[in-house]
């Protein structure tokens, strides 16, 4: 596949992603996209080579950071529910 | 769905808030899905490196009026500060996005639609940009757009 994005990042070799969750443009150039953690929210820029393992979660259809705490589904609308009711304490 | 912009500066350095962006009430999710970072500062190589970090205790910054990009919209729901931060309480480790920019550049981040930040419907719920660190201080300029 040819590369999609202007290179700008040097070393950095972002990864078209099939459903990005964004897009980030230096000076107007789309140079790489962003994906969502479905259970967190944490947005991170996938990377050719990082070493960073991920995950997928088959219940809501979308990627996960790798986080231990988001093997587990527990949908970040759910969290943020749980949040607003004082039931969680905190946000990742 | 109504949006709002909400701009601010301050100095690059290390563990500073350069903007952020808190729940005054309880009452709707925010939801942050543009943010542009650049520096009016004299062009020079620094290097910076920011991340998104949630709180809890907004603090005390220099405020800015959110502008309504409807003018028939009410005032938002969230307060926009800028500058040099007191009373602040940041969570430790919520990042929910990491970048570094060379001063020269401008970043812009546009989320898909229902990929936003999300701030959740908590009084001074917060997510703040952050200057992790910096080989200089330049001038950091940041825009926020959002929709409540």
């Amino acid at each position: 596949m040819s590369d999609p994005f202007v290179k700008v990042l040097g070393d950095i070799d972002p990864i078209a992603a099939r459903h990005p969750s964004g897009a980030i443009m230096i000076d107007g150039m789309h140079v790489a996209d962003t994906m969502t953690c479905k259970h967190c929210g944490h947005t991170w820029i996938p990377v050719k080579g990082s070493g960073k393992v991920r995950g997928w979660c088959m219940k809501c259809n979308g990627p996960t950071c790798g986080h231990p705490a988001c093997d587990e589904c527990k949908p970040f609308e759910q969290q943020l529910t749980e949040y607003e009711k004082g039931v969680l304490k905190s946000l990742r | 769905m109504r949006k709002y912009s909400g701009s601010g500066v301050a100095a690059a350095g290390l563990n500073l808030t350069i903007v952020q962006a808190s729940q005054t009430g309880a009452t709707v999710r925010t939801r942050i899905y543009d943010i542009i970072v650049g520096s009016d500062s004299s062009p020079a190589d620094q290097a910076t490196k920011f991340a998104l970090q949630r709180g809890t205790v907004a603090g005390t910054g220099s405020s800015f009026t959110p502008v309504a990009l409807d003018p028939a919209d009410p005032a938002s729901l969230v307060t926009f500060q800028q500058g040099t931060f007191t009373g602040q309480t940041l969570t430790a480790n919520a990042y929910t996005l990491f970048f570094a920019v060379n001063q020269r550049a401008t970043f812009r981040w546009v989320a898909a639609p229902d990929s936003e930040l999300v701030l959740p419907a908590t009084t001074a719920a917060l997510i703040a940009l952050q200057s992790l660190s910096s080989t200089g201080t330049p001038n950091i300029d940041s825009t926020f757009l959002w929709q409540e």
